[in-house]
């Protein structure tokens, strides 16, 4: 009993559906992503062109929805089955999910036999810590042996913690994690051009974080769990700002994205103390204000400050990165009178 | 009877004055010393063109009222009228000197009335 494993594919399609949401975030609807093959040559036993489909998954999303159809010629004997495998990474010994029949043999199959494939697999994304392989297609009945699988990969994603500095030349990418695809390369990438390891005050006396604009290149949305200005405040010249376990002060700040861009800003608005220079990270009871302000009249506590960039689990990777930041202090073109070359003054008009 | 008729009105009298010279006293503080930090922060900071953001100023010193004056007075209206620190003149845009009154119903038929003026300048 032999199969002639001449397997022509007219057509092929598979769809993944991740069942709760993607990337960062949840409680989102369905994504759900299809792949529509072409028609393979006769000479390619097996051929496969689809889009791609992103990731990364959320951990907690419930399971996975796995179709997979496909249309074969050529099968002469009845040994034959259709068979899906999910596993554990590449380790086909380590299978979460395992689906066979035998195909009934008919008239039909002389014509060409059509395979419909479709299971939720609970739970299955749990595992995606570890990657997940798909596996479907014809398989022979006497030792479950795929003859032609389309095998997909779901790669883990690569948590990494970088210093933006070595990446001002060449760009930090991460290739194919996390996401189901075909033969195209789907990279994340960073590039930290204008990143320092120092900040100017401005010559108002706020400081800026105009130079901490790095490129992203991603086909979706950027997100990222968290971005903060921290402090080490050993002169106490932040008191409005919270703490953090660590006990530095901190702000949080806003990444934004703007198509290849993404830029690092403080807060639209945060508060002022009026009579002592203090910043707070909100502006209810205080004068509002746009730009971070230093405190007055503190110069040399200011630059042996130490203030560290830190931004957590961004992009598709989740990738962090913590830098170190020293500050210089220009002589101030506004501000106090003291201090600065020009400044409001005031008084009763009689 | 005349002696405590005298003195139930020295007393009331006193007491009016007392509240009438604490209400006066409040807003004279919360006006005349102001912190320049609502003027200062009221300056954009990308231009090196100096000037006054109008609205912001309002915002800034109205809030900055709002949170004392009113354990003072039963109501208060504010005029800005922003002038060119040279000669004094109003100004629509990009002006450098705003001068602010402040009118408040003190007691009875009283308001205060306090001007107060506030201008970017050389060091």
């Amino acid at each position: 009993m032999k199969v002639l494993p001449i397997v022509t594919i007219s057509f092929l399609s598979i769809s993944l559906i991740a069942a709760t949401t993607l990337g960062i975030g949840g409680g989102m609807t369905r994504p759900s992503y299809s792949f529509i093959s072409s028609i393979p040559t006769p000479q390619t036993k097996y051929t496969f062109y689809s889009s791609t489909l992103y990731g990364p998954y959320n951990k907690t999303t419930k399971d996975l929805d796995i179709e997979c159809s496909y249309t074969y010629h050529g099968l002469t004997r009845n040994n034959a089955c259709d068979r899906l495998l999910v596993f554990v990474g590449e380790d086909e010994e380590h299978t979460l999910y395992k689906y066979e029949t035998h195909i009934n043999v008919n008239t039909t199959i002389l014509d060409g036999h059509y395979a419909y494939i479709s299971k939720s697999i609970p739970n299955i994304l749990y595992y995606i810590d570890y990657g997940i392989t798909i596996k479907c297609g014809v398989c022979s009945n006497n030792d479950w042996q795929f003859y032609s699988p389309l095998i997909k990969h779901i790669y883990p994603i690569k948590q990494e913690n970088i210093n933006p500095l070595n990446y001002k030349k060449e760009p930090y990418e991460i290739k194919n994690r996390s996401f189901y695809m075909n033969d195209t390369e789907v990279i994340e990438s960073f590039k930290f051009t204008s990143f320092q390891d120092y900040i100017y005050s401005s010559i108002f006396g706020t400081i800026e974080l105009t130079d901490f604009v790095f490129d992203y290149l991603y086909p979706l949305d950027f997100k990222y769990k968290s971005a903060r200005l921290l402090i080490d405040d050993k002169y106490n010249l932040f008191p409005g700002l919270n703490l953090n376990n660590s006990n530095y002060r901190y702000i949080d700040l806003l990444l934004k994205r703007e198509s290849d861009k993404v830029s690092i800003n403080f807060p639209p608005y945060m508060g002022l103390d009026e009579n002592h220079y203090i910043m707070y990270p909100y502006y209810v009871g205080h004068t509002k204000v746009s730009k971070f302000y230093l405190p007055k009249n503190h110069k040399v506590e200011l630059e042996s400050t130490s203030f560290i960039l830190e931004v957590n689990e961004m992009g598709a990777n989740k990738t962090s990165f913590s830098l170190p930041l020293k500050l210089y202090l220009d002589s101030f073109f506004f501000g106090d009178c003291e201090n600065a070359d020009y400044c409001v003054i005031g008084g009763i008009r009689r | 009877m005349i002696m405590i008729f005298i003195s139930v009105i020295l007393m009331t009298c006193s007491t009016l004055l007392f509240s009438y010279s604490f209400r006066i006293n409040g807003i004279n503080r919360l006006i005349i010393n102001a912190p320049l930090t609502i003027f200062e922060t009221s300056v954009p900071s990308y231009l090196e063109e100096l000037y006054f953001n109008k609205n912001q100023i309002k915002e800034s010193y109205s809030n900055y009222l709002n949170k004392s004056i009113k354990n003072y007075c039963n109501s208060y209206e504010i005029y800005y009228r922003f002038f060119y620190p040279n000669d004094n003149s109003t100004c629509e845009d990009y002006c450098q000197g705003v001068e602010i009154s402040v009118e408040a119903d003190i007691f009875l038929f009283y308001k205060y009335n306090r001007t107060m003026f506030y201008l970017i300048t050389e060091s």
